[in-house]
């Protein structure tokens, strides 16, 4: 980015001479010049650019094209990269515009053969600014497995310029993330979906990324008793998905600095033991009956518990006697976690609990700290809902112990935030006294 | 469209005929009508939010010249629903449906005087889904660009980038 120093004495001088006279209604005159003032100077922090070399407040129909340049790079960002590079050709202002984008999207998709992609991608990253860090970079792509050349490129592109959040779609190879990030301190958060179901790559347990902070792997394949995710020494957020565990299925997580934890599993086999000392949210989705075990999950205070529908269909229905051990495993495991505030389901947990034969048998753990109990509503709570009627025992079940929880109905959001409370949208149960439902009704303000 | 633009401002009560509401903020837009907006409404507007902060409150009457009457109640409108939290995609593609080209332009420029990060970012969004897809031709017309290259230039730029023109839809009209 090129500084124009004319600019920033033109803003800064226009900020100096206000102040005082402001306070005078009759000095209004001056605001526009203020309040531009404060404007560019926002501006300027954020990224020097230079169209402030260009002259202020031009006639109307110009003002648009006197953006400055992070504003245009923003739009920019939100195109194709194909049309965001097409820009150049606009003007000499925006010849060089997406040269400067911090965030770009790749996607192999986009080309018919390798070699197309090759050389775009060669091209994106040899013509790049040299100098303005690439922040975000997400990678669309089922060939790079098969050039295992240029995606090293890449990946070593990327650490060389400051990369922060990394998102790779497609067939990996985990070993060269060894040799690229194993110094990068920029990289903060990194999600790797594999889209072959059938073809889980192997975690590497020698992966070390010192500044991560949020880490989402999916397709994955765990060593028998490995623990992974140890030397990555700022981990707040995991979430671990569709991934297979050999041999015996046990897998440790050990981390001091986990906040959050997801497991999406469909296998009920899965040994998974915590250490995680900080955890203060769990959320378990598919089958999320895994054998769960840890200590000191004093810590925990948010539980979220989604089952997938399809243990609702009915050739699964005869399969969920079998999920009272587990169930009594997860018992146990409530057992530890003493200090959850809040849980919440979904509807298909509901109902896949009031499908549970001998349920009601099974001793429930006392969470005397519950103070809220969510539901989830999903979208097919409707065809569900004259035998939500079940689901009062289930509540009541649940909440046998929890004589100060509330319970509120909350809307499903596809991209779950960890923040559930903010999401709450409609009213709740009124809990009586012996923690049984009185009134049980819900409203969608939508 | 008149009549949906006069119903919003009358719920959102322009006038100065309601001196007693002190704690109000008064706007005034650059054809000189005075939009009456709660403190919490200013704060979504961080440019006008700075302004209040820097004279500690005394004054409550700020021009926005750079804005028009047709355009300020838009932005309102949006900063309520921000505060209200009701920002969903169903009231951002109403909203969308309601502005034409140059009014989109006009709310950004608004958005980015106000220092809205929001309404920049959703009308960001609005503006690439406007110029996806269309030609270089089209792109300078939406900015307001005029082309300086020459010629000679031009063609050595598309030139060189020749192999990324696929499937480029044809231009719209413009509705200016």
């Amino acid at each position: 980015m090129i500084h124009s120093s004319s600019s920033q004495e033109y803003s800064e001088t226009s900020m100096e001479e206000s102040p005082d006279r402001l306070t005078n209604l009759s000095d209004c005159v001056l605001l526009p010049i203020k309040i531009c003032g404060i404007q560019w100077k926002n501006l300027r922090k954020q990224l020097p650019t230079r169209s402030l070399t260009s002259s202020p407040p031009d006639p109307k129909e110009d003002r648009l094209s006197n953006l400055p340049d992070c504003i245009l790079l923003h739009i920019l960002s939100l195109l194709n990269i194909k049309e965001a590079i097409h820009t150049c050709i606009v003007s000499k202002r925006w010849r060089n515009l997406w040269k400067h984008l911090p965030s770009l999207s790749l996607s192999s998709s986009d080309f018919p053969s390798i070699e197309g992609f090759t050389k775009f991608v060669s091209q994106i990253l040899s013509q790049r600014d040299a100098s303005t860090s690439l922040h975000a970079l997400k990678l669309d792509s089922k060939i790079l497995i098969k050039q295992p050349g240029l995606f090293e490129r890449i990946l070593k592109y990327a650490v060389s310029h400051n990369i922060q959040h990394l998102q790779i779609v497609g067939n990996h190879d985990f070993e060269l993330f060894r040799s690229c990030f194993a110094s990068c301190h920029t990289l903060t958060s990194l999600s790797v979906f594999n889209i072959f179901p059938h073809q889980e790559v192997i975690f590497s347990k020698y992966l070390n990324f010192p500044a991560l902070r949020s880490l989402h792997i999916s397709n994955v394949i765990f060593p028998d008793g490995d623990d992974p995710f140890s030397a990555f020494p700022k981990l707040n957020t995991l979430t671990i998905a569709h991934f297979q565990i050999l041999g015996e299925q046990n897998l440790s997580i050990t981390s001091a600095t986990l906040l959050e934890l997801t497991i999406q599993s469909y296998s009920v086999l899965h040994k998974i033991k915590l250490s995680t000392p900080n955890l203060c949210t769990i959320s378990l989705i598919g089958f999320p009956f895994q054998i769960l075990s840890g200590s000191h999950l004093t810590s925990v205070k948010h539980v979220y518990i989604d089952t997938k529908k399809c243990l609702l269909d009915n050739f699964v229905k005869p399969l969920l006697g079998n999920l009272v051990k587990p169930l009594s495993d997860l018992r146990s495991w409530f057992l530890e976690l003493t200090n959850i505030k809040s849980l919440t389901i979904s509807t298909y947990t509901l109902q896949v609990l009031s499908l549970v034969p001998d349920l009601l048998k099974v001793e429930f753990p006392s969470l005397c700290n519950l103070k809220l109990l969510n539901i989830e509503m999903k979208p097919a709570a409707d065809r569900l809902s004259n035998k939500l009627i079940d689901t009062k025992l289930i509540l009541d079940y649940l909440l046998q112990n929890s004589p100060s929880a509330k319970v509120r109905f909350i809307k499903f959001a596809p991209k779950r935030n960890i923040d559930y409370l903010a999401k709450i949208v409609s009213t709740r149960i009124r809990i009586g006294a012996g923690g049984s439902v009185r009134h049980f009704f819900w409203q969608d303000e939508q | 469209m008149a009549e949906e633009v006069s119903s919003q401002m009358n719920s959102l009560s322009i006038s100065e005929t309601n001196p007693s509401s002190s704690a109000t903020i008064s706007l005034v837009s650059g054809d000189d009508i005075v939009f009456k907006v709660e403190p919490t409404i200013a704060k979504e507007m961080e440019t006008v939010q700075s302004f209040i902060d820097e004279t500690d409150g005394k004054i409550t009457t700020i021009p926005l010249p750079n804005i028009s009457s047709h355009d300020l109640p838009y932005v309102i409108e949006y900063c309520e629903k921000s505060i209200a939290g009701k920002i969903t995609k169903e009231f951002e593609a109403e909203f969308v449906k309601k502005l034409n080209n140059e009014e989109v332009k006009e709310l950004f420029l608004a958005a980015n005087y106000l220092n809205i990060k929001k309404l920049l970012d959703f009308l960001s969004q609005v503006i690439a889904d406007r110029i996806a897809n269309k030609s270089v031709e089209y792109v300078r017309r939406y900015f307001g660009i005029e082309n300086d290259f020459t010629p000679e230039e031009e063609a050595k730029l598309r030139e060189e980038l020749a192999w990324t023109f696929t499937g480029v839809d044809p231009d719209d009209e413009d509705e200016n």
